[in-house]
C-alpha cells in the first residue's frame, strides 16, 4: 500500500531535522513507490538499480523539499530525472551488447506499453514507439528496426532525439 | 537486489539523516534580488545617468527598465524554482517576458532599417560589455543556487541563469548610460542577454549534473 502524501510531507519534515526514525519509515515507503513507478519503465534487470539509484539521490538531495509543497511531484520530478539518465546509459549498453539484447514475448510487449509513463505520449510516435521497444522491452536496435519499419539509422536517431525531449519534459504534468 | 539488500540501504541513509537546512524557493529569491540591488550599487559606483534623480528620464527608459526588470525576475524566480525538482511546476512566464523585451529589439530594427537613428551610437559595445560584468554576480549567484539544489532539467535551469544575468546587467547599463537612442538601447542592452543566455547553456549544465 502507498502511504499518503501528507504523511510522506510529515515524515519528510521530521527526517530533515534529524528524526532517524521518521526518515527509515519514509525511504521504505518511497522505495514502494519508486518499485510500482519503474515498473514496465525500463527492462526488469535495471529496476532494482534504478530504485537504489533513486533512493540515494532522495537522501543526498533532501534538503531541496519543501515541506510546504506535496511530496511525490517532488520525488515523481526525481524518479522521472533518473529514469531518463538511466534509459540514455542503456544507449551506451546497447552499442556495446546489441547482439546479448533481451527479446520479450509480444504479450509482454503490450502490457509493457499499456502502463507507460504520460511523458511518452507527448512525442512523436515513431520516437516514442523506438524507446518503448529498445529501452523499455530491452530489444536491439535491428529488432526495433524490423518491428517499426524504420531504418535502423532512423531508429538510433529517434531515439536519441526522443530522450532529448523527454528530457526537457521532465516537469510538465 | 534483495529485499534484505534494500532494507540495509535504507538502514544506511537512515542512520545519515543528519538535520539539513531546507533551501526553500523564497530563501533563493530574496538572494537574488540582494545580489541584483548589489549589481545596481556596483553600477552606481560608475555612475548613473544625470537624468535619473531628476524624474526627466523619457517614457521610453521607464519601458525599457520594466521590461527587463520584469524579465529578470521570470527568469530569476524561474532558475531559483528550478533547484527544486517538482512534477507540475514548469512554466511559460519567462517566454513572455522574453517576448515582451523582444518588443525593443524589434523597435530597434524598424529604426535603423528606416534610418531615422544609427546603431553604431558611440559607446554601444562598452554598454554590452558593462551590461555584461554588471550581470556577472547574479550569473554567480544563481549557478552557485543550482548546484546546491536538484535542477532536473539543468539545460533549461541554466538558459534561465543566463538570461536573468543578462536581464539584470542590461537593466544595470540602462541606468548609467545616458543614451536613449532606442536603436542603441533595444540593441547593446540586450545583448547581455543573448551573451548570458549563451553562456548559461553552454558552461552550466555540465556543473549542474548530479
Amino acid at each position: 500500500m502507498i502511504a499518503r502524501d501528507e504523511d510522506c510531507r510529515r515524515l519528510m519534515a521530521a527526517a530533515q531535522a534529524g528524526d532517524k526514525a521518521a526518515y527509515r519509515a519514509l525511504l521504505g515507503d518511497a522505495r514502494d513507490w519508486l518499485a510500482r513507478y519503474y515498473a514496465r519503465r525500463i527492462v526488469p534487470q535495471l529496476v532494482d538499480d534504478l530504485i537504489q539509484e533513486t533512493l540515494i539521490s532522495l537522501h543526498a538531495k533532501r534538503a531541496t523539499y519543501d515541506p510546504a509543497r506535496p511530496f511525490y511531484p517532488w520525488l515523481a520530478a526525481i524518479a522521472r530525472y533518473r529514469w531518463i539518465d538511466a534509459l540514455r546509459k542503456q544507449v551506451a549498453m546497447d552499442e556495446l551488447h546489441e547482439a546479448d539484447a533481451m527479446v520479450e514475448a509480444e504479450e509482454d510487449a503490450v502490457l509493457s506499453r499499456l502502463s507507460l509513463d504520460s511523458l511518452l505520449t507527448r512525442l512523436p510516435p515513431a520516437q516514442a514507439n523506438v524507446i518503448v521497444l529498445t529501452r523499455v522491452e530491452g530489444r536491439s536496435v535491428t529488432e526495433a528496426a524490423r518491428i517499426s519499419g524504420q531504418t535502423e539509422s532512423l531508429v538510433k536517431v529517434n531515439v536519441h532525439r526522443g530522450l532529448k525531449k523527454l528530457a526537457a519534459l521532465v516537469e510538465s504534468e | 537486489m534483495t529485499m534484505a539488500d534494500f532494507d540495509s540501504l535504507i538502514d544506511e541513509l537512515s542512520a545519515d539523516a543528519a538535520p539539513v537546512k531546507v533551501a526553500t524557493s523564497r530563501s533563493g529569491r530574496i538572494g537574488l534580488l540582494v545580489v541584483a540591488l548589489a549589481s545596481f550599487i556596483f553600477a552606481a559606483v560608475k555612475g548613473w545617468r544625470a537624468d535619473l534623480w531628476t524624474a526627466l528620464m523619457p517614457t521610453q527608459l521607464w519601458l525599457t527598465l520594466g521590461l527587463l526588470g520584469l524579465l529578470a525576475a521570470a527568469a530569476g524566480g524561474g532558475a531559483v524554482r528550478m533547484a527544486r525538482p517538482q512534477v507540475g511546476a514548469a512554466s511559460s512566464g519567462t517566454g513572455w517576458a522574453l517576448g515582451g523585451v523582444a518588443t525593443l529589439l524589434l523597435a530597434a530594427l524598424v529604426a535603423i532599417v528606416g534610418g531615422s537613428h544609427d546603431a553604431s551610437v558611440a559607446g554601444g559595445w562598452r554598454c554590452t560589455a558593462y551590461g555584461s560584468l554588471f550581470g556577472l554576480a547574479t550569473f554567480l549567484f544563481l549557478a552557485a543556487w543550482l548546484k546546491r539544489g536538484a535542477p532536473v532539467q539543468p539545460e533549461r535551469a541554466a538558459t534561465l541563469a543566463g538570461i536573468a544575468a543578462g536581464a539584470v546587467g542590461g537593466f544595470a547599463i540602462s541606468l548609467d548610460c545616458p543614451s536613449n537612442a532606442i536603436a542603441h538601447v533595444g540593441i547593446y542592452h540586450l545583448l547581455p542577454i543573448l551573451i548570458g543566455a549563451a553562456a548559461g547553456r553552454l558552461l552550466l549544465p555540465r556543473l549542474l549534473r548530479w
